[in-house]
């Protein structure tokens, strides 16, 4: 993971041995690249340079191929006929789950609820956990750098349940100040749910969870990470994280839309009530009194995006066969060439700092981010711009929004080099 | 630079967007109206200080928020169009810059007088509210009744 401790940046010696990327850590980015139909597409008469992956990564042969698989072969209900499509289906379903428990480091496959996402997983944490633990007067904690999608959520259910949501500040380079917990009391036996990014979206900051989630531990309070940005890039242990839930989207990690994760450990998910009534998730159904499933599958009503699953099965497949720390290694180095060639943009600013998976978030002089954009996809270059769904982190910033280009194994230096000179372009028109 | 760009950054457009004209507080506003675009967070408050009738005239008109480059000169040009003008001028411009900035639609014969220089949204749909924000806070600020008031739409 990248760091802001240039010593260990091996930039120089990258720069040295030539901008062959395959250079970089033994990665071979153009093999890589091949198999990732979208990235071979002109933009604007340009050829696309994708540095938007933290919004929603691309999608590599292997899981379009699932999909397909899935509607030309497979296609079936699961959990539900005798027949062999059905049954072919769910066992395809439920292989994922047995895949994404041990990509989590779970103890058991049964820890593994399939939501629509990051966002309808917290929902339904902040729903069912609100309702078995929150009482007046209670606290749920969050940081300042927290998506929207972890931060309305709790909010909604603290102004049901009578409880308070409360804020760890930030530090001027965007890291939670952890000295807060204890000097502003922010910690406490109050504290109900801790609730925070394994990663920010918005400058990619890396947060000292297992540090926070000892701490939460030690008053008693339920711990739950959102995963969505940290888990394409850093590998992820739920047992040695110390958490009671985490989640993330299969969609930031190369799989289809639509389909996300939620770990819980076995005695939490046991202890929580259903969520969304219907079928599957039942075991016998009365007008007067309905038995429900255990979980996981209590917490599936309704038919489950299968193909999606499926192809988050796929996703997960392609990630490991290029091994989660060549991908981190590589990822460093390109971060490191990053921060480089954009220091030679007049004007430009980094926000954030320390530990950070591979987000280069900046403005450029006084260009509102807007305008950066667009003149950027009039290259063919893709960044995203904006607030970046964390309005609370970018008044702390004291900006309207940045510039977020945002790195995947599947880019290369020479792009983060035209992104640099795409830069200089847009200061030569609005600087 | 692409056709497009340069039609959308266009020298007039970015000489409103560096020396933006009447932007400020307006203590005296009789009417007034912030609109937020919640793709971006920007927001801008438009203030007015409307003549008694029968006039119904825009004696002063100043502006005040963030924005992009697009939303500044757009902002300057509601002071420059407006000022001075009467409501019924205002609301009419203001109603024919909304529908010629919105691509869907094909560009009617409107007289848009030097709003013209945001028609270059039009090969820009994510770019379009930018343009129309400080129309439709003028608009909002318009139809509130007299008393100085804050609305916000999303």
């Amino acid at each position: 993971m990248p760091t802001e401790d240039a010593s260990r940046e091996p930039r120089d010696s990258a720069r040295e041995s030539g901008p062959s990327d395959e250079k970089l850590g033994g990665f071979d980015v153009e093999r890589v690249r091949r198999d990732f139909p979208a990235l071979h597409q002109a933009v604007n008469g340009q050829r696309l340079i994708y540095l938007d992956s933290a919004s929603t990564a691309q999608k590599p042969r292997a899981v379009i191929d699932a999909l397909l698989g899935y509607y030309e072969r497979d296609c079936a209900n699961i959990h539900r006929g005798v027949h062999t499509l059905s049954q072919r289906a769910t066992a395809a379903y439920e292989a994922v789950r047995e895949k994404v428990a041990a990509f989590l480091g779970a103890r058991s496959p049964t820890e593994i609820v399939f939501t629509r996402g990051t966002t309808e997983a917290i929902n339904f944490l902040a729903h069912t956990l609100g309702k078995l633990h929150l009482r007046e007067g209670d606290e749920v904690l969050i940081t300042g750098l927290e998506h929207h999608s972890n931060l309305v959520p709790w909010q909604l259910v603290c102004k049901e349940r009578g409880a308070r949501l409360r804020v760890i500040p930030l530090d001027a380079h965007g890291q939670p100040r952890l000295e807060a917990l204890s000097s502003e009391e922010l910690l406490g036996p109050r504290t109900r749910i801790v609730a925070m990014s394994h990663a920010g979206n918005a400058l990619g900051t890396l947060l000292p969870v297992a540090e926070i989630a000892a701490r939460a531990k030690a008053v008693g309070a339920l711990v739950v990470i959102d995963g969505a940005q940290a888990v394409p890039h850093v590998p992820v242990d739920v047992e040695s994280l110390g958490c009671d839930f985490y989640c993330f989207s299969g969609h930031k990690l190369f799989g289809p839309t639509g389909v996300g994760v939620l770990w819980g450990r076995k005695e939490h998910l046991a202890a929580l009530p259903p969520w969304q009534g219907g079928g599957d998730m039942i075991l016998s159904v009365a007008f007067a009194h309905t038995e429900f499933q255990e979980p996981p599958h209590r917490f599936e009503a309704g038919t489950p995006p299968i193909a999606e699953v499926i192809g988050l099965g796929a996703a997960i497949d392609y990630v490991e066969s290029l091994g989660r720390s060549a991908i981190a290694r590589y990822e460093e180095q390109l971060f490191a060439h990053g921060r480089e060639a954009l220091s030679r943009v007049p004007g430009l600013r980094f926000f954030g700092g320390g530990s950070r998976v591979p987000v280069l978030s900046f403005a450029v002089a006084a260009i509102h981010p807007h305008d950066v954009g667009t003149v950027l996809d009039q290259q063919g270059i893709a960044v995203r711009t904006g607030h970046h769904c964390a309005e609370p982190l970018m008044r702390h910033l004291g900006v309207p929004g940045t510039v977020r280009a945002s790195l995947s194994f599947y880019n290369t230096t020479d792009e983060l080099d035209a992104l640099a000179d795409g830069l200089l372009a847009v200061v030569r028109m609005f600087g | 630079m692409s056709a497009p760009l340069s039609v959308l950054y266009q020298e007039f457009l970015l000489s409103h967007s560096t020396k933006p004209v009447g932007r400020g507080p307006l203590p005296t506003a009789t009417h007034a109206a912030t609109v937020r675009n919640p793709l971006c967070g920007d927001q801008v408050t438009v203030r007015l200080r409307m003549a008694d009738e029968p006039e119904a005239s825009i004696v002063e008109l100043r502006t005040e928020g963030e924005g992009c480059a697009v939303s500044l000169a757009s902002a300057s040009l509601v002071v420059t169009s407006c000022e001075g003008r009467t409501k019924e001028f205002a609301t009419q411009l203001a109603a024919s810059v909304l529908r010629a900035c919105d691509a869907k639609q094909p560009l009617s014969d409107a007289e848009l007088f030097d709003a013209r220089a945001l028609l270059g949204v039009r090969e820009f749909p994510s770019r379009r509210r930018c343009a129309t924000l400080p129309w439709e806070a003028l608009l909002s600020a318009l139809s509130a009744s007299s008393a100085p008031k804050t609305t916000s739409q999303s």
